[in-house]
């Protein structure tokens, strides 16, 4: 009983019901393949969604409701099973291939979220336009990404430590460790996303509960070892590859896994340079990335002097290493708390503006540089209807001015110059090097 | 029978192993620093404070044979270079003692007590540092000037702990799993638990020390040796278990503990260590200062917050707002404890350590000593007051070590609820004029949650 209810629930956490799976696996143009679409399927397991949510409770415990709802009807089928079938005694070789399949499917998946932390793209390195946001304007979802973000090093650890969980979770033998593994690692980040608000803490609670699930059979044996120093006899079971194409079949089901999901997925990796978070492919300004302070601020030929609660005049403003400029003024938008946004639209790439406040306003741009024109909009999906054009001039290498209509349909007139700054977080604490507080 | 065999006698590979791991384990465990007894010995127990026990159960140094300068040090691989040299110092004690002790067939007793020590020693200390997470205490609630200060000024480190700092819910679950790993310890059964889960846990911290430039990486370090030791007996089982898939037969020997004066003294010594170190340390947390990082003395009423400088005067003549003025306060912070702290633009070189607020030994450093604040943000200066209600003047001091010269006497009044006004002289003997106005400022990292707001 306990074993059929597992049965059918490892089924719905595994195998994708949602027919938009199918469809977008049919229609991905094979020829400009990218990683987020291969990775996006591997990790891509969970529960079907049998109700949904409103944004407000997909926070709380309410947001496991689709986990219990299978794990119910589960329950269900395993009841009308066990009325069906009373004479079956074990299920030893069925139990075999479920947990074949729990382990292949949380192994890729938990490699392919591995990858994108090995290969650092999920927590980028702050944009100039966040190391000049104080600590209490962003959202904590931010923050823990970016405290890990500032620290790569630390993020390719944490990849490591997904990956090898995966590799283990492929082999026979070293399954135990990688469940293990995989447990105490997507557990912590389950909690971590609960206390951050980080939203991903279902998913990453259901590879838990895989981890857990093949790890099930081991537990007495390791605890009769391990607590009461026992003797222990491991829970194993393999059914019998003796017929040659059996074996083959294994073989071939197996290189083929490892091929798309291990190694050509890490290929995807480590060749794509268009960038993840940030459109880096897009034209920009050339020279002119760094923040700049507002020395002159024009509106409709009228001086406004610096103020910190003008909501017009800009009081600083910052070119970005992608098609973006940021300024900011004392005008506050809705924040986006959303986190996801991968397109190759660089206005739709809105994990840099998501989740960050403190009146600092996102505009994307598109350049003409023989008309020496800027087509700014606001990134933020909120405030799109923010327009404007302006016409630059570049006077020397770091003076930057520029003029035209602003998303008011006022004219303004702003001289730029450059701010160059030591960048403490970047110096680390060592003593040869003495921070200057400026 | 063939495991009672394995017990009495050892192999030769096994007692040499042994040797050197037993010097390793008193070496690694038992502290080498003369301070550590001082403290032990002349402590005022009338005035217990958690930082005591936390100190005795978790500061104590393992031996320190060199001190290597310069950056490599402090915070690369050349600052294991202890570990490495009590590594050869055993090696050679080791292979001594095997020329000197030729007779004996096993080490059972020894290795049974050896364990004990190291599993204890390891416990307490590990609960120590759990317990200030579960009392969140370690990691505070960002300071006001924190969260009005761009992450570029702020270093590695401090981001990391005050990005913990935002949710003490999960600093509290990192709290028990440093708590269970050292309680899994303090048992038997459940040694082998504690020491993977310690593992685990503190290998972790250790990468994090090295990647954020934290600076505790050596005694979390430890742990992880200490730990991996003690978990040595039992990874060949787990490993012919799991991987092998072979029916394990475990044996160890236990002291037995047959003699009544023995069983009791066991009790006894384990009843006194829980009860100070498990038992009476929490509750010591718990009535613990929640603060200890910042001074203890309360700022101005009712007056912390974020503060516009809508005038200045320097001598008599008003100063306008600037990024560039070296003089000019750009902003004003008034914290809930006593701490001023303001923009200019002018240099000081700032204090890169953690800030430390403890008192090796126990209790707490002075008031403007304790600079978690101020060590490792650039931005602003930071000054303790002294605040004479009655004549309504604050005394200022700056809390940066190398500019404690720096002082400044300001007599303040409260012309409406929100502003301040400060007159009287700088720390250049300038007489200054303020005018502050307190702007309410709205946090995302404190009030975005849930549902989308305006920011």
């Amino acid at each position: 009983m306990g074993f059929r209810s597992i049965f059918v629930f490892v089924v719905f956490l595994c195998i994708p019901f949602d027919p938009l799976f199918y469809s977008g696996l049919f229609s991905i143009d094979w020829t400009s393949l990218r990683w987020p679409t291969l990775a996006g399927i591997a990790s891509g397991l969970g529960s079907p969604k049998w109700v949904n949510l409103n944004p407000e409770d997909q926070w709380g415990l309410l947001s496991y409701i689709n986990l219990l709802i299978s794990y119910i009807i589960s329950f269900l089928i395993a009841v009308i099973w066990s009325i069906l079938d009373k004479k079956r005694r074990s299920y030893s070789t069925l139990f075999y291939w479920i947990l074949v399949i729990a382990r292949y499917r949380a192994a890729y998946g938990i490699i392919a979220w591995g990858y994108k932390k090995l290969i650092p793209y999920q927590m980028e390195l702050p944009s100039i336009s966040y190391l000049n946001t104080p600590f209490g304007d962003f959202r904590a979802q931010k923050l823990y990404w970016q405290g890990v973000g500032i620290a790569q090093h630390y993020e390719i650890f944490l990849g490591f430590a997904e990956v090898f969980a995966g590799i283990l979770l492929l082999f026979r033998r070293t399954t135990s460790f990688g469940a293990a593994l995989l447990f105490a690692i997507l557990m912590n980040i389950a909690l971590a996303n609960h206390a951050y608000e980080g939203g991903v803490h279902v998913h990453s609670f259901t590879f838990a509960l895989l981890g857990l699930i093949i790890l099930w059979p081991q537990l007495p044996s390791i605890y009769q070892l391990l607590i009461h120093g026992h003797d222990a006899e491991p829970n194993i079971y393999y059914p019998s590859f003796h017929n040659n194409w059996v074996k083959y079949i294994r073989y071939l089901f197996k290189a083929t896994g490892a091929s798309v999901f291990v190694f050509f997925l890490f290929y995807l990796f480590i060749k794509d340079d268009l960038g993840y978070r940030f459109p880096y492919e897009q034209p920009i300004l050339k020279n002119a990335t760094g923040r700049y302070d507002v020395t002159e601020f024009r509106v409709n030929n009228q001086i406004l002097p610096y103020s910190p609660f003008d909501s017009v005049r800009w009081q600083d403003a910052i070119f970005e290493k992608w098609c973006t400029l940021t300024f900011k003024v004392n005008r506050k938008q809705q924040m986006d708390l959303d986190n996801q946004g991968n397109s190759r639209k660089s206005i739709e790439m809105r994990f840099e503006y998501a989740g960050v406040g403190g009146g600092r306003h996102y505009f994307d741009y598109q350049i003409d540089t023989i008309k020496q024109l800027l087509y700014l909009q606001n990134k933020n999906r909120a405030h799109r209807d923010q327009q404007q054009i302006l016409h630059y001039e570049r006077p020397n290498k770091d003076r930057i001015i520029l003029s035209g209509i602003n998303e008011y349909k006022d004219s303004i007139y702003v001289v730029l110059d450059r701010n160059k700054h030591d960048y403490p977080l970047y110096q680390n604490r060592r003593p040869t090097n003495k921070i200057i507080r400026k | 029978m063939a495991h009672t065999n394995s017990l009495i006698n050892w192999t030769e590979q096994q007692k040499l192993v042994f040797r050197i791991a037993f010097v390793m384990l008193i070496f690694l465990c038992v502290p080498t620093d003369l301070e550590w007894y001082q403290h032990l010995i002349n402590y005022n127990w009338s005035a217990l404070h958690w930082n005591y026990l936390y100190s005795i159960a978790a500061s104590g140094r393992p031996l320190e044979v060199v001190t290597i300068p310069g950056e490599s040090g402090r915070w690369g691989l050349a600052s294991y270079t202890n570990t490495f040299v009590i590594f050869f110092i055993a090696i050679l004690l080791g292979l001594i003692w095997t020329r000197l002790d030729k007779k004996s067939r096993h080490y059972n007793k020894l290795n049974y007590w050896i364990r004990v020590v190291a599993r204890y020693q390891l416990g307490f200390a590990i609960i120590a540092w759990g317990y200030r997470k579960i009392v969140p205490l370690q990691m505070m609630w960002p300071p006001t000037n924190l969260l009005n200060t761009p992450l570029l000024y702020i270093q590695e480190q401090k981001i990391y702990w005050q990005s913990i700092g935002i949710v003490p819910s999960y600093e509290i679950f990192l709290g028990f799993a440093e708590f269970f790993s050292g309680f899994f310890l303090l048992f038997r059964k459940t040694t082998g638990l504690g020491a993977l889960l310690t593992v685990v846990v503190l290998a972790n911290i250790v990468i994090i020390n090295h990647t954020y430039d934290g600076g505790v990486h050596i005694p979390s370090f430890t742990f992880v040796l200490v730990a991996l030791i003690l978990l040595w007996r039992d990874l060949p089982n787990v490993y012919a278990l799991l991987i092998k898939e072979k029916t394990i037969q475990p044996h160890h020997y236990y002291y037995p503990f047959s003699k009544t004066w023995e069983k009791y003294s066991r009790y006894l010594l384990k009843f006194t260590g829980f009860a100070i170190f498990v038992v009476l340390e929490f509750f010591l947390h718990l009535f613990g200062e929640p603060k200890y990082r910042v001074p203890d003395r309360p700022g101005l009423k009712n007056k912390a917050g974020y503060y516009h400088v809508t005038e200045f005067r320097l001598n008599n003549r008003t100063i306008a707002y600037s990024p560039f003025d070296s003089l000019r306060w750009q902003d004003a912070i008034l914290e809930d404890w006593a701490t001023l702290a303001f923009k200019v633009n002018r240099k000081e070189i700032i204090d890169q350590s953690n800030g430390p607020s403890l008192k090796p030994g126990g209790g707490l450093v002075d008031d403007i000593d304790r600079g978690w604040e101020s060590a490792g943000v650039q931005g602003r200066h930071f000054f303790y007051y002294v605040a004479d209600t009655v004549n309504q003047i604050l005394y200022l001091q700056n809390k940066n070590k190398l500019y404690r010269d720096e002082r400044q006497i300001l007599h303040y009044s409260f012309p409406s609820k929100s502003r301040i006004l400060f007159s009287g002289i700088n720390e250049y003997k300038d007489s200054i004029y303020v005018v502050l106005d307190r702007i309410d400022m709205k946090y995302p990292v404190i009030s975005s949650r849930h549902s989308a707001q305006a920011f």
